[in-house]
């Protein structure tokens, strides 16, 4: 147990250590001064030059600025944007809670429609309605998520204008920012008539968490269909059925939680999934969350930013995947026989 | 097998489907539309402002953003009836010399009354000593804030004027170096912005002058609520405004740089106007129901500028061959869908100033490809054409037009890298001159010729201004210089064919075309002021 942990904190550790030193090189490897890129500030006085200079340890060897480099990462200084001139931390928190939002109701979406589907075609398993589900789910796997976007666009919006195309809610509302996730925002905000402002944000996420939500519904249905065929031929069950219980029983006590439990994991390669995902999503319906931001940040050659956001995304995926696979390991007892007995 | 009861699992998936099913049912029906929508307006514009200062830049964005909806001018030009109409000035005089203008200014303008600032006072002869000072004399606490006041400066209007004095609070004297027929005209562009004298006292106090630029107060419109870059603009009306409140309680500007997302958002009613709409688009707009267009006469023109700074293109006859290479028939058949004027110069004919006698250069890539050769370019020569992948007035297409480009070059052994560049950081960039060449323009502030060659093709827009080429010719110059203290029009007419003669010889920059520009709006949207010479006002736009 205490190996385990310790050869996954090991890989957390390697992996950061090696996205760290490839965001320190970017700063070397982008065009124009390192002094420039990795202050963030374009235009700078000799005498500014030459205290950033030496605050970076840019006049250095390359060793001791990367140890410059990781004091400035753990005291959250990334430098300022090119473009905002504000910190990027700033920008990066300003903008992340859209990001969070969006993939949390399209990850409710996924389960609530994914897991009885996936249930419903393992149960009925080589029916009709099996290879309806799965067929479908194949096809809108197969469909790049970005076209199916601009399909939901065309069809929701320009054909019909049932739903809006672009943002997170009509910029004639005017939300303050309190916790970033904006229908929080609007419930803590002093707008009248908040109906009708609930209504606007909810209309700008339907397409967005939906056109999210396709890719990793179809992950889990396939996952979940194939758990569910296998739990179903186990000899427990038809124990459990000549013991008499009936089929709503069966499912509920024994096939979905057991047929749950291995692909949990998977999760984790879902999040990355949905991580990717949500940052097309983003640019194609202008969300102003995390990819939509990066985006911006190429166009405008912001390298701070291009750095500080490769840096952050990464060992925020790495780290989620990590934690996820301890806490499954904690929690799923079979995992933990697996692991011993392999030692 | 297994026997299961079938209702059971319909009853979980259709619950569970039905739950998310039905919500967005229900909310997909058109919901009444709630009235706060109906007082505010939205315009989908192009870019991000570099800041809100007019007096700062050229970049028809920024203007776009501030001059008309943030402030206000002394005077201003109508340009349907071609005359000059009170602003904050209600009535002036030049004296029978030319050297001395008087301003009667308004009384009673309030300014905005914003988060950042409250003003104590309203409008009064030191505001336009404040602001004009600011970019004419070095002294002034603020001159050092922004690097360049670059229409002023290529306009030379820094050295003009010889004194400002305030001989009441409501009468200012202006007293110039010598007579300018065109001061007046100067005056009413979207340049010559008032700023508040009080609000710059206040930040001198606390030590942000950097804030006067970037959080403005002004007499206009509207005032500034906020600006998140990338995403949006919020504009308020300004409630005590001394030309009546605006009919709009609300302007929003939408940064979409994309064209056809700005055009898709028109079709679904997200946007109520929208900027630059591109050629191609020309007819799904005027098929649409509920929508009109508005153009813009060309009064603005499309150019490759070569950095003339940079061996090889310090050469003419490279710049001469280089032209020859180049088919702008295609050009503008497919980024300008016809709807531009092929630029025989930089003049558009509809200028009196325009020259029609010039020899121009037919494209002909063999006679180029020796003239190349000639010039010591050999085959496979790389050079980078710089192009903003934003829509211009003058250029819907930038990148297509490089594409088309790269393949002429290609004909003729040059191997060309594109490289685009988001407009902030392009302008940047190219005021560095880093640049081989780029794909850019310009649009005219007054019906002037002077005003489409000095501020992008004299020697002092060579050092600080929009001159890309970095071209500087002292001949050309002096001519210049020449038609601005002329009064004679025949004689300016003159000055100016010789200018552009040189133009024609030298070629620093490659005229391409003079383009038609227009805006899209919604129905319900009327009197939004999209006129050549000035930046867009929404002053008078209502939303019925």
């Amino acid at each position: 147990m205490f190996i385990y942990l310790i050869r996954r904190l090991n890989l957390l550790i390697t992996t950061l250590f090696v996205i760290s030193i490839i965001s320190f090189s970017l700063g070397h490897l982008f065009p124009g001064d390192p002094v420039i890129n990795f202050s963030g500030h374009p235009s700078l006085t000799y005498s500014e030059y030459q205290t950033i200079s030496q605050q970076l340890a840019l006049d250095k060897s390359y060793f001791e600025q990367y140890l410059v480099y990781l004091t400035r990462i753990f005291h959250g200084d990334f430098g300022v944007s090119f473009g905002s001139q504000k910190p990027i931390v700033d920008d990066f928190f300003r903008v992340l809670p859209a990001s969070i939002e969006l993939s949390f109701y399209a990850l409710v979406v996924t389960l609530v429609i994914s897991l009885p589907l996936g249930l419903w075609a393992g149960i009925k398993n080589n029916t009709l309605i099996d290879r309806v589900i799965f067929s479908i789910a194949t096809v809108f796997n197969s469909i790049p998520i970005f076209w199916v976007g601009l399909l939901f666009i065309l069809i929701f919006t320009l054909n019909t204008g049932w739903l809006p195309m672009s943002g997170r809610l009509n910029l004639l509302y005017e939300v303050p920012t309190i916790t970033g996730f904006l229908l929080l925002d609007i419930g803590l905000s002093e707008l009248p008539n908040k109906g009708y402002v609930y209504l606007d944000a909810l209309h700008h996420l339907i397409l967005p968490t939906i056109t999210l939500a396709v890719l990793p519904v179809t992950l889990v249905i396939g996952m979940m269909r194939s758990s569910v065929i296998h739990v179903m031929g186990l000899p427990y069950i038809k124990a459990a059925q000549t013991k008499g219980l009936s089929s709503w029983q069966l499912i509920s006590r024994h096939v979905f939680r057991n047929a749950l439990l291995p692909i949990i994991p998977q999760f984790g390669l879902l999040f990355n999934t949905l991580v990717t995902s949500t940052m097309i999503t983003e640019v194609i319906f202008s969300w102003p969350g995390i990819g939509h931001w990066i985006i911006e940040a190429i166009y405008q050659r912001d390298f701070p930013a291009i750095q500080a956001a490769l840096f952050i995304v990464a060992s925020m995926m790495i780290s989620i995947n990590v934690l996820l696979e301890i806490a499954h390991m904690l929690v799923n007892p079979l995992m933990r026989k697996e692991f011993n007995a392999t030692k | 097998m297994i026997k299961l009861d079938i209702k059971h699992c319909w009853l979980i998936s259709v619950s569970l489907f039905y739950l998310t099913g039905c919500d967005l049912a229900g909310l997909a029906s058109k919901p009444k539309p709630d009235p706060r929508l109906q007082d505010g307006l939205v315009y989908c514009s192009e870019g991000n402002p570099e800041n809100f200062n007019p007096q700062t830049t050229t970049s028809s964005i920024t203007l776009d953003a501030s001059a008309r909806q943030v402030y206000d001018r002394l005077i201003n030009y109508n340009s349907t009836t071609q005359e000059f109409e009170p602003g904050l000035a209600t009535s002036w005089q030049t004296s029978d010399d030319g050297l001395t203008v008087d301003l009667f200014l308004r009384q009673d303008v309030a300014f905005h009354h914003t988060s950042y600032f409250k003003p104590t006072r309203s409008f009064n002869a030191d505001d336009v000593i404040f602001s004009f000072n600011r970019w004419r004399l070095k002294s002034h606490p603020f001159h050092d804030v922004a690097p360049d006041y670059p229409f002023v400066q290529t306009q030379q209007l820094n050295l003009l004027i010889d004194d400002i004095t305030a001989l009441s609070p409501y009468h200012v004297q202006i007293k110039l170096v010598q007579p300018s027929s065109s001061f007046i005209t100067q005056l009413t562009t979207d340049y010559m912005v008032i700023l508040s004298a009080e609000y710059g006292h206040y930040l001198n106090l606390v030590d942000k002058k950097e804030q006067i630029d970037v959080l403005p107060v002004g007499t206009g419109p509207f005032y500034f609520a906020q600006y998140i870059p990338d995403e949006y603009i919020r504009f308020k009306a300004h409630p005590n405004y001394w030309d009546g409140k605006s009919k709009l309680d609300q302007l929003i500007f939408d940064i979409t740089p994309k064209s056809s997302t700005r055009l898709a958002k028109l079709v679904t009613g997200e946007c109520d106007v929208i900027a630059y709409p591109i050629a191609s688009e020309m007819e799904i707009l005027q098929d649409k129901a509920g929508i009109t267009l508005q153009s813009r006469n060309a009064e603005n023109i499309a150019f490759w500028a070569f950095n003339t700074l940079k061996p090889p293109f310090d050469k003419p006859e490279v710049r001469r061959a280089l032209t020859r290479a180049i088919d702008l028939q295609t050009i503008l058949k497919t980024v300008y869908y016809g709807m531009a004027f092929p630029a025989k110069s930089v003049i558009p004919p509809s200028s009196w100033g325009f020259n029609p006698n010039l020899t121009l250069y037919d494209y002909n890539p063999e006679l180029a490809k020796k003239e190349l050769e000639a010039a010591g370019i050999k085959a496979g020569f790389e050079m980078e054409i710089w192009a903003p992948h934003i829509e211009r007035a003058y250029n819907p297409n930038s990148l297509k037009m490089a594409e088309l480009i790269k393949a002429n070059l290609a004909a003729v052994g040059i191997r060309v890298n594109i490289v685009d560049y988001e407009w902030t950081t392009l302008r940047k960039k190219l005021a560095a001159k880093e640049h081989d060449s780029v794909l850019i323009g310009w649009s005219a502030d007054i019906p002037d010729p002077d005003n489409y060659l000095r501020p992008i093709l004299s020697c002092t827009s060579a050092i600080l201004g929009n001159n890309r080429a970095g071209w500087c010719n002292p001949e050309f110059d002096t001519l210049l210089i020449k038609a601005q203290l002329s009064e004679n029009r025949e004689t300016r007419k003159d000055l100016y064919f010789q200018a552009q003669s040189i133009l024609n010889q030298q070629v620093p920059i490659v005229p391409i075309a003079h383009s038609m520009s227009f805006l899209a709006k919604q129905d319900n949207v009327f009197k939004v002021n999209f006129s050549a010479f000035s930046a867009i006002s929404f002053r008078e736009t209502e939303k019925l």
